[in-house]
């Protein structure tokens, strides 16, 4: 299921992905951005990625051969994995294991390791002290970031992703409450936007702002990319990678990006639940999700759950080329001073709210 | 939704037992408003501290007093998880009043080791530290024992670093990793236990002899380990010494009685547990518990003793013979019986008594060099303060276990203890148990009696910077502690009578 | 199905071991390091194969996520970075061998003595996150609470010990 679904998805996102990015960069920064290749320079990144193929893949002399070559795919892999548990559709989803929020946390923690390596074994100071600085950060912003998805834990009550998707539903057994007051009556009927996770638990709504916060530093962006800074440490750890390999860690990057832009989408934005409601006879929650089972419910699941991925993506580019790089201090002021007591705040009001209101 | 209710039921349920947990909240909640002092405070910070926290742990000694007076019989708690009994009470109260002098000592030395900006984090380590040690023998579970060990045992590393310097890196330094060590090799023989009985309960340990494996000994030989490097018994204790000298004075008053007598008293639970069960160690036969912690009493008195003969530092001397009396009251364990376990509790509160005693010495000491520890500062010393030269005699005289002390006392009602069992149940062990406990306690007179030939027979040193006047307030607390001492020689059946008052678990 | 259960076992219980082996032969820490990493995994895998689904997890967060991470942070952080693969000697070899061995002679013959029929269960193995949250919220909430408080404890001694110059006598 990951493999048919994802892996194509995130090769053909990629590449994507890159020719946005660059073209929401120009946007912002009032250019054309590329142009020539094909009809709007749309082809761009796949001569790019052509070009990147084709490339020698070379290994500084000085470095760990084993370390540098096997790093990448530590990395790619570590995400890849997180992948494997998300749901597609209602009908569609992967490992359906019991803990696999947990487990997507847990392996993607790993692809620190292999950053290290990577930093380590390019045998490079900058390489090395991005790497530092890169796993610093994603250790420390894990903090926040899995406390966030705790919150969203104490109202779901389950780890299992399909799950959590369902319970956002109008085919939910649980019910649901305007704006998570249970004396406003119940929406479970209503479906769309009212049975999202942040509108059924308002309290979700600052929850959503710190794990995004924190998703972003999680996937190296800016202005969390002070490990890549190409101003100061050239790239971070990838400096010394060329080749098929560098094109495997930028898929990672943003690999990493589209995985907690969908894990957003579950946990908060009613996963691949239409946002349409039903209002009266205008069924429409129920038109727009199809019916479980048929090809309507992959369609329209798939359709909803990646167009909100990638309104969220759209946003991290935006922020991406808006806002300045934070200073090491600021950042891990950032993390330890405001966002992780914060969430823990939060989580335990959201814990309160549930058991007094919901 | 409708889970919650039950999800929260046999919370509320629990909730009754904290009850028992009373003097323990108390503590909490002083822990925790040290740390926020700390943080809110910023006039006269050490003075609101110092009296935030003794006013913190008199409420405790209340409560303890409280739960002493009112509590019948041996209570299961927190779905068994906990126990209580008389006697781990009465152990509050001594660990109780051994916090309280810590931290006078802590106020007296006026910060000179402590910088004062950090007097919030120092208390809250000490509470942490007598948190610990009052859950320790209460635990009746191996998840529970472990986490309070390394309870124990992080807070005893950061107290022994609190110096920051030097030698204070080094001792925790030692510490951390014999410490690290030990609980690895606890962890795994618990692991072993668990395995064997399928219960992380202890008073299940018996389950595990249906499966007549020599593992479940193993785990028990591991867990002992750890207790014992709790203890810090002879081969175990080499972090010790180091250690010691590296941390603050006040703070070893407390971390060398609490942590010790905590894992003693825990060790009885276990030791009862294990008699009562007939599990054996069938590692090696005719090889039974007794016989292990007889020997490692036996090592651990001569050892330690014959070691401290050759300290100069007087740190590292209180160091050894904190180790031997370790020792001894391993011995005590021995016993197994109700006037064991009384004698074993005599003994720890005249220890507690007399370490507090001796560390005040030692700061005094401290005080009036300038930070030298070396024994040779008290040469002399009578003939400028001949008050104090008694005192310290005394004191002395406690630690060997000579008349007219509550050293001797101790020691005196101990061996009895240790002679009845060796004529009850007629094993070997029992005697020489009691025959090296005899003969350390002669050698111990060697070394000991240093400190008073020093301070009547040598001339003063000379080169001895300006001498600091000794205070009233210090020969009032060394008079107090000394007449304490006194108090238990002449009328030892006072407290003898409390002790045998307790509820006995066997 | 039972046979590919018993062949995954085997096969995690084969690289835990060649792992750990690899990483205590090696000189190179972060090689062993990596090694660590392996035997970690597998072992999650172990954990996996005896139904415990959440102990897996949590071996890979704690373990591979946080302790080996630290563990390398703090190579990298206390060695010079000079860009020599980091290597470590051995001590005392023979007498650890020996004792080694002996100590695997003795764990083999005493796990042989065992009667295991005697404590094998049939019954199925349930899930087991939430059983797990619930027995830590209520039979063990004292476990629970106490972890905090030690948490707690290591955190503000670990800022104060981290938090200061060393001062010289």
């Amino acid at each position: 299921m990951t493999f048919l679904f994802y892996l194509p998805l995130i090769l053909v996102y990629a590449v994507f992905a890159i020719y946005a990015e660059r073209k929401i960069a120009a946007f912002i920064q009032d250019r054309l951005g590329p142009m020539e290749v094909g009809r709007y320079g749309l082809l761009q990144t796949v001569a790019d990625l052509l070009k990147l193929l084709q490339k020698e893949d070379i290994i500084p002399a000085a470095a760990d051969r084993f370390m540098f070559r096997v790093a990448p795919f530590l990395i790619f892999v570590s995400i890849f994995v997180g992948f494997s548990v998300l749901p597609v559709s209602a009908s569609m989803a992967g490992s359906g294991a019991s803990t696999g929020l947990y487990f997507l946390l847990a392996f993607v923690s790993l692809d620190v390791l292999g950053m290290l390596f990577a930093g380590w074994g390019s045998n490079n100071k900058y390489a090395l002290y991005g790497a530092m600085r890169s796993v610093a950060q994603i250790v420390s912003y894990e903090i926040p970031l899995s406390l966030s998805v705790l919150s969203v834990i104490v109202l779901s009550q389950s780890l299992d992703l399909q799950e959590i998707s369902f319970q956002q539903s109008i085919w939910s057994d649980q019910k649901s409450y305007l704006l998570g007051i249970s004396a406003l009556g119940e929406v479970s009927s209503w479906g769309g936007f009212f049975t999202w996770n942040i509108i059924r638990l308002p309290i979700l709504v600052p929850v959503f702002v710190i794990y995004f916060i924190a998703s972003l530093a999680e996937s190296n962006r800016a202005p969390f990319d002070l490990a890549e800074a190409e101003s100061e440490l050239i790239g971070g750890f990838h400096t010394e990678y060329s080749g098929f390999r560098w094109a495997l860690i930028m898929l990672a990057e943003y690999g990493m990006m589209l995985l907690v832009s969908i894990l957003a989408a579950i946990l908060f934005l009613g996963s691949w639940n239409s946002p349409l409601p039903n209002i009266g006879t205008v069924k429409l929650a129920e038109w727009t999700n199809g019916s479980i089972g048929t090809w309507t419910s992959y369609a329209w699941g798939s359709f909803w759950l990646l167009s909100k991925a990638f309104l969220l993506i759209f946003v991290q580019m935006w922020v991406r080329w808006t806002y300045p790089r934070l200073r090491v201090d600021q950042l891990m002021n950032l993390c330890w001073k405001y966002l992780t007591p914060a969430a823990l705040l939060l989580l335990l009001l959201s814990a309160v709210w549930v058991l007094s209101w919901v | 939704m409708e889970i919650q209710s039950n999800i929260l039921d046999p919370i509320f349920s629990l909730s009754q037992d904290l009850n028992y947990f009373r003097p323990e909240l108390v503590l909490l909640i002083c822990l925790f408003v040290c740390f926020f002092a700390d943080l809110l405070i910023k006039k006269n910070k050490g003075l609101w501290l110092s009296s935030l926290a003794i006013s913190g742990v008199l409420a405790y000694l209340w409560f303890s007093y409280t739960q002493f007076i009112g509590l019948e019989e041996e209570v299961y708690f927190m779905s068994d998880l906990m126990r209580l009994e008389r006697s781990i009470v009465f152990v509050k109260l001594i660990f109780g009043v051994t916090t309280l002098g810590a931290i006078i000592l802590a106020i007296k030395t006026k910060w000179i080791q402590i910088p004062l900006s950090h007097t919030g984090e120092y208390y809250f380590m000490l509470i942490a530290l007598l948190l610990g040690s009052v859950l320790l023998p209460m635990a009746n579970n191996w998840l529970v024992f472990f986490l309070l060990m390394e309870f124990l045992s992080i807070t005893g590393y950061i107290i022994t670093s609190f110096n920051r310097d030097k030698s204070s890196y080094e001792g925790a330094i030692k510490y951390l990793l014999f410490g690290a060590a030990a609980s690895a090799i606890m962890l795994y023989g618990i692991s072993l236990i668990y395995g064997m009985t399928g219960s992380m309960s202890i008073g299940d340990l018996a389950n595990g002899m249906e499966l007549d494996s020599g593992l479940l000994s193993l785990g028990l030989l591991f867990v002992l380990l750890g207790i014992f490097f709790k203890i810090a018994l002879f081969p175990m204790h080499v972090w010790l010494p180091s250690a010691y000298q590296g941390a603050p004075s006040s703070g070893i008053v407390l971390l060398s009685v609490a942590p010790k007598v905590a894992a003693l008293l825990f060790l009885w639970h276990l030791t009862s547990i294990i008699e009562l069960g007939k599990i054996g160690f069938d590692l090696l036969p005719m090889f039974q518990w007794q016989q292990m912690i007889g020997i490692l009493a036996i090592i651990t008195m001569l050892g330690a003793n014959a070691a401290a003969l050759w300290q100069t530092n007087v740190k590292r001397l209180l160091a050894w013979s904190s180790v031997g009396h370790g020792g001894f009251m391993l011995a005590g364990v021995l016993t197994l019986s109700a006037f064991g376990q009384s004698t074993l509790l005599f003994y720890a509160s005249v220890y507690a008594l007399m370490n507090m005693g001796a560390f005040l010495l030692v700061l005094l000491i401290k005080k009036r060099t300038q930070n030298e520890e070396d024994i040779n500062a008290f040469r002399g010393l009578a003939s400028l303060h001949p008050f104090l030269g008694v005192l310290v005699t005394l004191l002395m005289l406690s630690f060997i276990g000579l008349p007219p002390t509550g050293g001797f006392m101790a020691k005196f009602l101990l061996f009895s203890a240790i002679w009845d069992t060796y004529q009850q149940s007629g094993e070997p062990i029992y005697i020489w148990v009691f025959a090296a406990g005899l003969f350390s306690s002669v050698i111990s007179l060697f070394y000991y009696m240093k400190i008073p030939y020093l301070m009547y027979f040598k001339p003063l040193n000379s080169k001895d910077p300006k001498l600091v006047s000794l205070k009233s307030l210090d020969y009032l607390m060394m008079f107090l502690i000394v007449v304490a001492l006194m108090v238990l020689f002449f009328k030892a059946n006072w407290l003898m009578n409390i002790l045998n008052s307790l509820n006995f678990a066997l | 199905m039972s046979d590919m259960i018993t062949i995954a076992f085997y096969l995690f219980a084969g690289l835990s071991i060649i792992s750990g082996i690899f990483m205590i032969f090696t000189k190179n820490i972060l090689y062993a390091a990596f090694a660590l990493m392996f035997c970690f995994l597998s072992l999650a895998g172990i954990y996996v194969l005896l139904g415990a689904d959440f102990v897996a997890i949590t071996q890979l967060l704690v373990y591979v996520g946080g302790v080996l991470v630290l563990l390398i942070f703090g190579v990298m952080l206390t060695v010079r970075v000079e860009g020599k693969s980091l290597q470590t000697g051995s001590h005392l070899k023979w007498g650890g061998a020996l004792i080694g061995i002996l100590w695997i002679g003795i764990l083999v013959q005493l796990i042989l003595q065992v009667d295991w029929t005697a404590v094998m269960t049939d019954q199925p193995i349930e899930a087991s996150v939430n059983s797990i949250g619930k027995l830590l919220l209520s039979k063990y909430v004292i476990v629970f609470e106490l972890a905090g408080l030690l948490l707690l404890i290591g955190l503000v001694g670990a800022a104060y010990i981290a938090g200061a110059k060393i001062r010289t006598k």
